[in-house]
């Protein structure tokens, strides 16, 4: 193709006119082509800076990261406990418990008897779900457990059980374990585990040797978690109070130590299972007083979670494991008869929460009356 | 002399040679006689960082006025002096040449095509590409460009009352 000469023609005459200074041009495209260099990688980075700026944006708006975005916990408790209240006779002696309130946390402190509970009942504690309540009534040996609505209501006897304090609740809240002393056929059950659905019509065995109290079962539904000895006969009641922790699958498989050395008490599996709180102290240290202690599931991170200046015991988790509920006197004046004493003379225990790291300690309920509250359940 | 030597001399060249060219080129399809050598400013600057990527004197020719009138085309005005900096040198105060008769009689005539008509009878009939070029420089398929082209002498023609034998595209 040509050009048409004519239109070609008249555009060059039109156009040469025109000032163009190459020679200035030309130096002036490479006086600036560094200024230029620095524009584009400037532009370029304050492009990539945008960008980047735009995907920390979204990342931190759809992904949870860091402390920022993880659950905090409540700021305060809130729900219900399930309390045994009592008195102490005087200084050393067991603390007797004859009833079962509730404690409203927020509430003023202020606790309500459980209706419909018999006097001298035990360890008060929810199902998992709430709905239910387990306790345990009478004397040793002739014990027990009773299972009735949430509020105490239509209680029934759900079985005879061995001495000893302790019972769990399945995690489904649909079955109890106990020890106790005959099966349903009347056979010798003593150093087996008795898991009873709530319609009673099964029953499953695990072998627990030993001598043994106290006991939780695991949020994964494998394992249990108890005081005692198993090197103890069965048949013999311990004469002390347990010095061991131990960890048991359901299936009587992988029996392990956790703790050994020190009097435990009323061990409590964390909801996401990876903890377990109990009641500790050394006997073997003078002045040495039960204390709060968390260890992991796994045996290791041992901890006291209070400083043993005072009584603290029955620690019992919320059911979003984001406080530790618990027994103490702290609120009443030191005494040197290793129990605190209000200002009458009488033994005070009151219910105080705290972190699972032992910090943020409150008192949900008063110490004025010389009672002794432990909390033994926790229900939203 | 270093390569490197070498290659900014045969761009030197290459911007002589070319320069004049694009500017008016630029000057003609935006119809403004003082953008023109802006816009060969920058499409000079953007040839030469590509430099080593060009492998021939058409090849550069090619790239320098398919930007020229891109950029002209889009009138790029504002967006070449105030973001980039990239404005020539100083023009003279007095331009005359954009107020002369020539200038003012063509840009009028100019005006009567289209932008598409406008770039593809600049491209041919002034900075003497060929339809292919032409058409690579736009964008535009050769057979298209042909039409345009057709359409756009003719109406230049009847607009600068050019009454000499047409010449087929």
């Amino acid at each position: 193709m040509t050009a048409d000469p004519a239109i070609k023609d008249r555009l060059t005459r039109a156009t040469d006119p025109l000032p163009v200074d190459v020679e200035s041009q030309l130096r002036h495209l490479h006086d600036n082509r560094r200024a230029r260099l620095v524009r584009q990688r400037v532009g370029v980075f304050a492009v990539a800076a945008m960008v980047a700026l735009l995907a920390v944006a979204v990342v931190w708006r759809l992904l949870p990261l860091g402390t920022a975005n993880l659950p905090a916990g409540p700021a305060s408790p809130s729900g219900t406990l399930a309390l045994m209240t009592g008195s102490v006779s005087q200084p050393g002696r067991p603390f007797n418990f004859f009833d079962l309130a509730t404690l409203r946390i927020g509430n003023g402190g202020s606790t309500a008897p459980l209706e419909h509970t018999n006097e001298r009942a035990t360890f008060p504690e929810w199902s998992p779900d709430g709905t239910k309540l387990a306790y345990l009534t009478g004397e040793p040996p002739r014990r027990v457990l009773v299972v009735a609505n949430a509020d105490g209501s239509e209680p029934i006897n759900f079985a005879a059980v061995l001495t000893g304090d302790g019972f769990a609740w399945s995690p489904d809240g649909m079955r109890i374990a106990y020890r106790a002393r005959t099966g349903p056929g009347g056979e010798n059950v003593a150093d087996t585990l008795v898991v009873t659905s709530l319609t009673g019509d099964s029953a499953k065995y695990a072998s627990l040797h030993g001598a043994w109290q106290a006991f939780d079962w695991s949020p994964d539904g494998r394992t249990f978690v108890f005081t005692g000895d198993p090197n103890v006969p069965a048949s013999q009641d311990l004469t002390s109070p347990p010095s061991q922790l131990w960890i048991q699958n359901l299936d009587s498989s992988g029996l392990r130590r956790l703790v050994d050395g020190m009097t435990v008490a009323t061990p409590h599996w964390s909801p996401d299972g990876s903890k377990i709180v109990f009641a500790c102290h050394d006997a073997a240290e003078v002045g040495d007083r039960f204390d709060i202690c968390l260890i992991n599931a796994d045996g290791s991170g041992f901890v006291r979670l209070t400083d043993g200046k005072e009584l603290n015991a029955a620690p019992v988790w919320s059911p979003d494991g984001q406080w530790i509920a618990f027994a103490s006197d702290r609120a009443t004046s030191p005494s040197s008869l290793g129990v605190n004493r209000n200002a009458d003379g009488r033994v005070a225990m009151s219910v105080f929460v705290m972190r699972p790291d032992g910090t943020d300690v409150r008192q949900v309920a008063p110490a004025d009356d010389g009672r002794v509250l432990a909390p033994t359940g926790w229900r939203l | 002399m270093s390569a490197s030597e070498a290659a900014a001399d045969d761009f030197d060249t290459c911007f002589r040679d070319l320069f004049a060219r694009v500017a008016r080129t630029a000057a003609l399809v935006s119809r403004d006689a003082g953008l023109g050598p802006d816009i060969a400013q920058e499409a000079f600057a953007r040839l030469y960082e590509r430099w080593d990527r060009i492998d021939s004197a058409e090849h550069a020719r090619n790239f320098a006025f398919r930007v020229a009138v891109n950029l002209a085309r889009s009138h790029l005005r504002r967006r070449l002096a105030v973001p980039f900096g990239l404005r020539g040198p100083e023009r003279p105060q007095a331009d005359t040449t954009a107020s002369s008769d020539a200038w003012l009689v063509l840009v009028d005539a100019l005006g009567e095509l289209s932008p598409r008509q406008r770039a593809c009878v600049v491209l041919v009939d002034y900075a003497d590409l060929d339809a292919a070029a032409a058409a690579a420089a736009l964008g535009m398929a050769e057979a298209t460009v042909r039409v345009h082209l057709m359409r756009g002498r003719r109406a230049l023609r009847t607009k600068l009352s050019i009454v000499d034998q047409e010449v087929e595209p």
